[in-house]
């Protein structure tokens, strides 16, 4: 009786960890088939972000990281409330830029929902 | 003789339930963490140069909320000023950001690889060089 306590509980943790480890799995085999590409587009005011996987994949933020060396200064742009923030599989989504870029060096950079990144630099 | 045994058993069953559930709400959920350094800003003005104040952007891109405990730049921890275990939490979907300082200040053309460390032992790598 013991023993099957024992066992009973030693296989709960055993089973438990295997169905972690398989959520995480399907969680990167998702990442893996969502990389995403930026470009900017109509005299840089416009970000196209392209899904070249088979999965649709969500944006979560846009970070513009403006100048070089240590007057660079960062922002951001919370993509969860803007429409559409959802790229579909093999598709290309336009994101408005929050104004049009200024005359120094901008680093863009889309952030995903599972943790994919994509930057492209504007270089006036 | 029986009266020793079941309360024996007792123990033990006791044991093993809290180490169980402690397990899974402990180390065993690291495999469930994934954290996503978004965006590291070294601090500086044009006029000064680089000081040795960074901002790091973290997001949970994992399937359990988590705790962020340490963060190491080039292996040596960094402070926010009081301390070098910070305990920020982090819940799933959530970006968090935290102010650190460094040993010494930042010098262009370098890159430092940043470590971030839960409380559940996960790490999550990411590597900035200072621009000029």
């Amino acid at each position: 009786m013991f023993v099957m306590i024992l066992v009973f509980f030693f296989t709960n943790v055993y089973l438990w960890h295997d169905a972690a480890t398989k959520q995480m799995d399907n969680m990167y085999v998702q990442k893996m088939n969502t990389p995403i590409t930026i470009s900017l587009m109509n005299d840089n005011t416009q970000l196209n972000v392209t899904n070249r996987g088979g999965e649709d994949t969500t944006l979560t933020m846009l970070w513009i990281d403006s100048g070089t060396g240590p007057g660079q200064t960062h922002t951001y742009v919370n993509l969860t409330c803007v429409v559409p923030n959802v790229v579909p599989a093999g598709s290309t989504i336009p994101l408005n830029l929050p104004s049009s870029p200024p005359s120094q060096e901008i680093v863009f950079t889309v952030i995903t929902t599972l943790g994919n990144s994509a930057s492209c630099t504007y270089d006036p | 003789m029986i009266l020793v045994v079941i309360v024996g058993m007792g123990l033990v069953f006791a044991f093993v339930s809290v180490y169980t559930a402690n397990y899974q709400a402990g180390i065993g959920s690291s495999v469930l963490e994934s954290l996503t350094i978004e965006d590291i800003w070294l601090h500086g003005s044009a006029g000064t140069g680089y000081n040795n104040q960074v901002t790091l952007w973290v997001y949970n891109s994992g399937q359990i909320d988590s705790v962020i405990h340490g963060i190491y730049i080039n292996g040596i921890a960094a402070s926010n000023g009081t301390s070098f275990n910070f305990n920020v939490p982090v819940a799933v979907g959530q970006h968090v950001s935290i102010t650190l300082q460094w040993s010494s200040a930042w010098v262009s053309g370098m890159t430092y690889d940043f470590k971030v460390s839960t409380l559940r032992g996960s790490s999550f790598e990411q590597s900035i060089m200072a621009t000029y």
